[in-house]
Order: structure tokens, then C-alpha cells, then sequence
């Protein structure tokens, strides 16, 4: 009795122990500062306020990374300044051990007051899924679905949209910015998937044609039938079983209106 | 059967994978040409032309992603940012509406760079350290 309260205890103490509350659980931490510069930045444009609340179950530990406008490491609804309203992202990622045959797994909302941005409307941007969240990108599909929310918020109506201008050539020329990624093709990624198939469907009708000609004739080949005799001894002539057309007739029976040229057996 | 029957067989699917291999290879006009057919040209220099639209960047940015999907998508509450195999397209808000800018991938990369630096090529910026995955990432 003693052993199972102290067991129970100590779960008690386990679930009320906090769990680690910090933006760097799926971010580096210039990453989050970024990301909540960039949210700080929408705030003074639209005065609405953005955060990120992410519960992470690392293999039994709890982990919780948030962020906001405010700053990173900073719940939205802790921050000291006006919202107008507010728009947060929360989820909950749950990464299991290598051995554990639980796969890992992940849940997002978008959390708005008033009028504002949904989870529908994140989802039809389709830059995060609960798939990505739970694999390799979490940090990435993450920070693209926070850098959303002021754009689904002006979408929405619950602030203005903020405008953006190319930047001039000269800043990227000072910080030797180039692309050195290597996208897709976008013909393979438009119409690759049909050419493939195209290609699978006309190379099966060469290939049955060859085949086709390869096997002309056999199973439908005429039956080849022996010539009809030119002589039929008259013992051997049925006239039960003969058809005029196609048996010679025997030689004491001419054909009619014919003179009678009755051949006969050949001596031997 | 029939030399006749599998000669024709042969002959429909050769027909009908012909018919998809050109709606393949002529159907697609490209994101170049679907900005071109869908929006309202304001200006162009070289390879770099801006388009607009009366529609919100939201609504554009999934016309043109479900029109031409791009590669890669980059988001930020100024735009999204959609890269193709050869250039880059942005969707900002203008005037209750939107302007689709699009470039070649080395201008348009110095045009956005600020927003798409770290993700798609060199440059000091954001997203170079985002992480991934945890213990059980990858399973």
C-alpha cells in the first residue's frame, strides 16, 4: 500500500513538473528570432498580434516551443503590448523512440479572435500538413505556416494586407546572394506523370503488334483437307454416306447429260 | 484470337499513348504563359514582367499554384514567393489587389532575396539553421 502511494506520488509530481518552454525545440535560434522579428514587423503594420505555440512530446519529454510578435520564447497572450487581435498557430508533435512501433504523429490550428484565419485557410495554402509536421521538416513547414498568418489575417479581413517591393540588385550584390538550389523540372512536375504514361501505353502497342505479327496464323489456320481421289473403286462406294458434290461418283454411274466415259481400274 | 484483333488492340493503345504523349509534350504553356493569358501586364524589362491582378495575393498565389505548380514555396507576410525550374514568381499586395512579379532565377532571387535567402541559394539571412524532425523523425 505504502510502495503503490509513493508510485502514485511521484506520477503526480512527474505530470505537474513543467515541461521546457523554448522557441529552440524545432527552431535554431536566429531562426526563431527571424520569425519573430518577422511577426513583429506585421504587428506594427497591421496591429495584429502573431504567435507560435508548438507542444512537443520528444520520447516522453515534453517540450513546448512558442513565440510571437513579442519576441521569441514569448506567448502571444503574455506580450505587453495592444492587440487588435490576435492569430496563433498551435500544434502538438509527438516524436516516439526509433524502437517504438507508434508511428510519430502531429496536429495543427490556426486559433483566431473575431473574424480571422482558420485552419481550412491555412490548409488551402497547402505549405504545412500533419505528415511534414511529424517528419523531417517540422522547423520548416512550421516557420512558412506562422509567416502565413498575416497574409491569411489581411485575406481575412482583420487587418491590410502589407505591401513589398523588389528589393534593388545592388543589396544582393553586396551580400553575393545567388540561387545555388536545383528545382525540378517543371515539365517533369507538370506533365511528367503523363508522359509516362503515354510513353508506357505507346511502347505496349509496339510490342503487342510485333507479338501480334510474330504469332499471325497460329491457332487460326485453316484445316488442310486431302484432295478428293480421282478414282473410287465401286466396291469402296457407300451410297449411304456419299454426297455427289464432293465424291467422285463410282464408274458404272455416269454424271447425268454427260456420254459415258466410265473410267476404269487400272490393270496391274 | 485474330491477327486482325490483336493488330487493331496494338493499334488503339499505340493511338491513345501517342495522344498523351503530345497533350504531354504541347499541352502546357508554362507559368510564363499562364501569367500572360490570366493577368493584366503593367510592365517588362528583358525577362522581368510584372503583372496585376484585383484579386488578394492569397487567391492569386493559388491560382497560379494549382495553374503551374512550382517547385518550392516560400512564405512571408509580405508574399509568397513560388520557384520554378527557371524563374521566380512573387505575389504581393497592391492596392486592394495583387502584383505578380516574375524573373529569371538569378534576378528574381536578387530581387526577393531578403525573403528567399537561406531557402533557395547564398546570402545571410533567415532559414539557414531551421532543423528538423526529432528522435523518431524519418521513421
Amino acid at each position: 500500500m505504502r510502495r503503490a502511494l509513493v508510485t502514485l506520488a511521484a506520477a503526480l509530481l512527474l505530470a505537474a513538473a513543467p515541461g521546457t518552454a523554448s522557441a529552440q525545440v524545432i527552431f535554431e535560434p536566429s531562426d526563431a528570432d527571424d520569425l519573430a522579428q518577422k511577426l513583429e514587423d506585421a504587428y506594427q503594420e497591421q496591429g495584429v498580434c502573431y504567435g507560435w505555440d508548438v507542444d512537443v512530446d520528444n520520447v516522453g519529454s515534453q517540450q513546448e516551443s512558442v513565440g510571437s510578435n513579442f519576441g521569441a520564447d514569448t506567448d502571444v497572450d503574455d506580450g505587453t503590448g495592444d492587440c487588435d487581435a490576435t492569430v496563433e498557430f498551435q500544434a502538438s508533435i509527438r516524436w516516439t523512440s526509433e524502437s517504438s512501433e507508434i508511428e510519430d504523429s502531429a496536429s495543427y490550428q490556426v486559433v483566431s479572435s473575431g473574424s480571422g484565419p482558420t485552419t481550412s485557410d491555412l490548409d488551402s495554402l497547402e505549405i504545412i500538413s500533419a505528415e511534414g509536421m511529424a517528419g523531417d521538416n517540422v522547423g520548416l513547414e512550421v516557420y512558412k505556416a506562422v509567416s502565413a498568418l498575416p497574409l491569411l489575417a489581411a485575406e481575412a479581413g482583420l487587418a491590410d494586407p502589407i505591401e513589398a517591393s523588389p528589393a534593388p540588385p545592388s543589396e544582393a550584390r553586396a551580400d553575393n546572394a545567388e540561387p545555388t538550389d536545383s528545382p525540378t523540372s517543371d515539365f517533369l512536375r507538370q506533365s511528367g506523370g503523363a508522359f509516362l504514361f503515354g510513353a508506357v501505353l505507346l511502347v505496349a502497342g509496339v510490342v503487342f503488334a510485333i507479338w501480334a505479327f510474330r504469332t499471325r496464323g497460329q491457332g487460326s489456320r485453316p484445316v488442310r483437307t486431302a484432295p478428293p481421289p480421282e478414282y473410287v473403286p465401286p466396291e469402296w462406294y457407300d451410297p449411304n454416306t456419299a454426297r455427289g458434290d464432293v465424291r467422285p461418283r463410282p464408274p458404272d454411274q455416269p454424271e447425268p447429260g454427260t456420254p459415258n466415259q466410265n473410267k476404269t481400274r487400272p490393270e496391274e | 484470337m485474330r491477327t486482325r484483333t490483336k493488330l487493331f488492340i496494338a493499334g488503339g493503345l499505340g493511338g491513345v499513348g501517342l495522344i498523351v504523349l503530345l497533350v504531354a509534350l504541347l499541352g502546357g504553356s508554362g507559368i510564363r504563359g499562364h501569367l500572360a493569358d490570366n493577368y493584366r501586364r503593367v510592365s517588362a524589362d528583358g525577362d522581368s514582367i510584372v503583372y496585376t491582378s484585383n484579386q488578394k495575393p492569397t487567391k492569386v498565389y493559388e491560382s497560379i499554384r494549382s495553374a503551374v505548380s512550382p517547385a518550392d514555396v516560400q512564405v512571408d507576410p509580405k508574399g509568397y514567393f513560388l520557384r520554378y525550374s527557371d524563374d521566380i514568381v512573387a505575389v504581393t499586395a497592391s492596392d486592394g489587389g495583387s502584383r505578380i512579379y516574375i524573373d529569371d532565377e538569378r534576378r528574381g532571387y536578387a530581387h526577393w532575396y531578403p525573403f528567399v535567402v537561406g531557402f533557395w541559394g547564398t546570402g545571410s539571412g533567415y532559414g539557414e539553421g531551421i532543423r528538423g524532425g526529432g528522435p523518431g523523425a524519418g521513421k
